[in-house]
């Protein structure tokens, strides 16, 4: 499926480093949430046509957040490779990301569903909330978990949800409850990527080799730093600025064994919201057609791939 | 692991799990959602056994089921009308008056309780990461119990309230006007009227001038203009501390959409809200005292309320966004000022008490 051309439109021949930035901005990402959508598309019977065009919707919305994202942190890497900002110019990193978001807007408003394109307006809307309010807590190191699980519903778990839920908007599929139920599995799923992704940074179930400590080092306490720094001192919270490695990050904590306490006290925590996703699921069941039933057993392993980050099938 | 259980509003069992009725032996504890905007008709429970619930010591519990930190807001005007009225020789009827404060105090704590419960009802506690004493939330009570405490203690408010009435009838002016507006309180709306633009009234009125008014007519003194002035002024910062608590909450209850002074300014112009509004309770202390009191005690309220001003507008101008430690902080620096401005004012007043009963001119 090429999730780059849906309409003839996408990325006119005459932009050429349009077209270079974004070859190079799509090519090695995983691609997980037009996976999540072909995984929907497959048990809905979604036409390949509405799939195409989910697919190649968040994936926009997806890259054109990296984009801006590593912009603003100055990440001067993506997947590998000099960030965009970096590589051409921070003025065409903001305007590839604005071009996706627009195309975005062109093709689905296009396809004539208008609650679809209201939702989904909504979700860059909430992205660009997120990302603003991450924004202003970068060197607080006094920042609590629950506060940043706010950010993150807003910044990752919104383009999870749509991936559950707009499918179902896509057929018109409107119930209340059924979306209520989909837009808690979403945020969930979002939660439980973000803090695994966050555990990255201290080296926990880091298998894609992810540079250690680089939130703390940009002064951004992520979730797993903000819960195992609860309960320090002023004075102690003051030196995880200076941390420069994984010893020095332990030692503020009291040790390597704290470390790990904190990291088991954190994952069981977080087994709890894969408890509630599985809940939740079972729930959806109630509200699939007899032919979709067996989506439920497919979007049982997410929490696996995206928490325990162990590899799908 | 424990069990997990949604249940639509129109499942049978519904209210019993909301109420905690549906067992002897469990608690339905209700879960939090991120997602504000949310249908409210549609609950995940986590069922616990009674026994695997954490409960803190006695005191605590108890100090945050009636929410005991609120009963300054009520305990100080009715403390100033007292030592006003000692001062004023104006004491009439001293048995009257302290049936009426028992009577008030059970009314508030009638109003905590019942407000808690509606919270519960209503599906604001899953929203609202700090809504009420969050003691329902834990599973330290049941939402029956709650509710039932909020008749006892309302009734018995009522029982304590009726001898001042009967002596002195003008009093059902202001306690009639302070039931109805309870009863629209705790009765009306789907997201509570707490959360109403118009709540600020309400609470100014319940904390301030109708209390002060109303607790001086029930020892048989006339209405003045000082303890309507008491009154402005306790009522405001009772509303101050409400704002301060929407402030803290500006973006979960603006993505929820409720309407009050903050969500309505939004986050700067709230900054400037709540700087005016810390600054006029200061100077009308001042004023107050300036007035009514010896020109040392102005003296001192104007200096307390300078410091106090000084430190509460340094953290709102440090203040970026709504999310953050520095909200947390400044939070806390408001709730502090307030505490320090009214133990300061109680504290006088304790000594011109004492003084008067020992009888020094």
């Amino acid at each position: 499926m090429n999730i780059k051309i849906y309409d003839p439109k996408d990325f006119p021949a005459y932009l050429p480093k349009l077209n270079l930035l974004y070859d190079d901005l799509f090519s090695g990402g995983k691609g997980f949430r037009s996976k999540l959508i072909g995984l929907m598309a497959q048990h809905m019977g979604l036409d390949l046509r509405t799939q195409e065009l989910l697919s190649q919707t968040i994936e926009f919305i997806h890259n054109a957040s990296l984009l801006h994202d590593d912009l603003i942190d100055r990440s001067v890497l993506r997947r590998g490779k000099p960030a965009a900002w970096n590589k051409y110019t921070p003025e065409y990193a903001v305007l590839a990301g604005d071009y996706l978001l627009a195309r975005v807007m062109v093709n689905l408003s296009g396809y004539g569903n208008i609650q679809l394109v209201q939702y989904t307006a909504q979700v860059i809307s909430d992205l660009l909330e997120g990302e603003w309010l991450q924004d202003s807590l970068v060197k607080d190191m006094n920042v609590e978990l629950s506060q940043l699980d706010r950010v993150h519903n807003l910044k990752t778990a919104s383009l999870f949800k749509w991936c559950l839920r707009a499918p179902f908007i896509a057929q018109q599929r409107n119930e209340a409850q059924l979306h209520t139920n989909l837009e808690e599995m979403g945020t969930l799923l979002g939660q439980l990527f973000q803090r695994s992704d966050d555990l990255l940074d201290y080296n926990i179930r880091n298998n894609e080799g992810k540079a250690v400590l680089g939130d703390l080092k940009s002064g951004y306490l992520n979730s797993f730093a903000a819960y195992a720094s609860r309960g320090l001192s002023r004075d102690q919270r003051e030196k995880l600025r200076t941390c420069q490695t994984m010893a020095d990050f332990q030692s503020v904590l009291g040790g390597a064994s704290q470390f790990d306490q904190h990291v088991s006290e954190f994952d069981k925590m977080n087994e709890f919201l894969i408890q509630l996703y599985s809940h939740h699921l079972k729930t959806l069941s109630g509200y699939l057609k007899d032919s979709e039933k067996d989506l439920v057993q497919s979007l049982a392993p997410l929490t696996d791939i995206l928490y325990w980050r162990k590899v799908s099938s | 692991m424990s069990e997990l259980k949604t249940l639509n509003k129109s499942d049978s069992d519904f209210q019993s799990y909301l109420l905690g009725t549906f067992s002897n032996t469990h608690r339905a504890l209700p879960l939090q959602s991120l997602n504000v905007d949310s249908d409210q008709e549609r609950v995940t429970f986590q069922i616990v056994p009674v026994q695997q619930i954490e409960t803190p010591d006695f005191f605590v519990k108890w100090s945050q089921v009636f929410k005991l930190h609120t009963f300054i807001y009520a305990a100080l005007p009715m403390f100033l009308i007292i030592v006003k009225n000692l001062f004023d020789g104006t004491l009439i009827n001293p048995l009257d008056g302290l049936l009426a404060a028992v009577g008030a105090f059970f009314l508030h704590t009638s109003l905590n309780l019942r407000n808690d419960f509606v919270d519960h009802m209503k599906g604001l506690d899953r929203v609202l990461p700090t809504a009420g004493s969050r003691a329902i939330q834990k599973g330290w009570v049941t939402a029956q119990s709650v509710k039932v405490w909020a008749w006892i203690y309302f009734i018995l408010g009522v029982l304590f309230g009726l001898k001042p009435v009967l002596d002195y009838p003008q009093v059902l002016l202001f306690v009639g006007s302070l039931s109805a507006l309870g009863v629209i309180l705790i009765t009306s709306f789907r997201m509570g009227v707490k959360y109403r633009s118009w709540t600020e009234l309400l609470v100014f009125l319940l904390l301030g001038p109708f209390l002060t008014s109303g607790f001086q007519l029930s020892f048989g003194a006339p209405l003045d203009v000082e303890a309507v002035l008491i009154g402005l002024l306790t009522g405001w910062v009772g509303v101050f501390s409400l704002h301060l608590r929407n402030f803290e909450l500006l973006m979960v209850q603006s993505q929820a959409r409720f309407r009050n002074s903050i969500t309505h300014l939004g986050f700067d112009s709230s900054k400037v809200l709540l700087k005016i509004w810390w600054s006029t309770f200061c100077l009308g202390l001042v004023l107050l005292h300036v007035l009514y009191s010896l020109p040392e005690v102005a003296l001192v309220f104007l200096v307390s309320g300078f410091f106090a001003s000084f430190v509460f507008w340094k953290n709102l101008d440090r203040l970026q966004s709504p999310l953050g430690s520095d909200m947390t902080k400044t939070l806390r620096v408001g709730k502090q000022i307030a505490l320090l401005q009214m133990s300061l004012w109680f504290s006088l007043n304790f000594v011109f008490l004492i003084l008067v009963t020992a009888g020094v001119e």
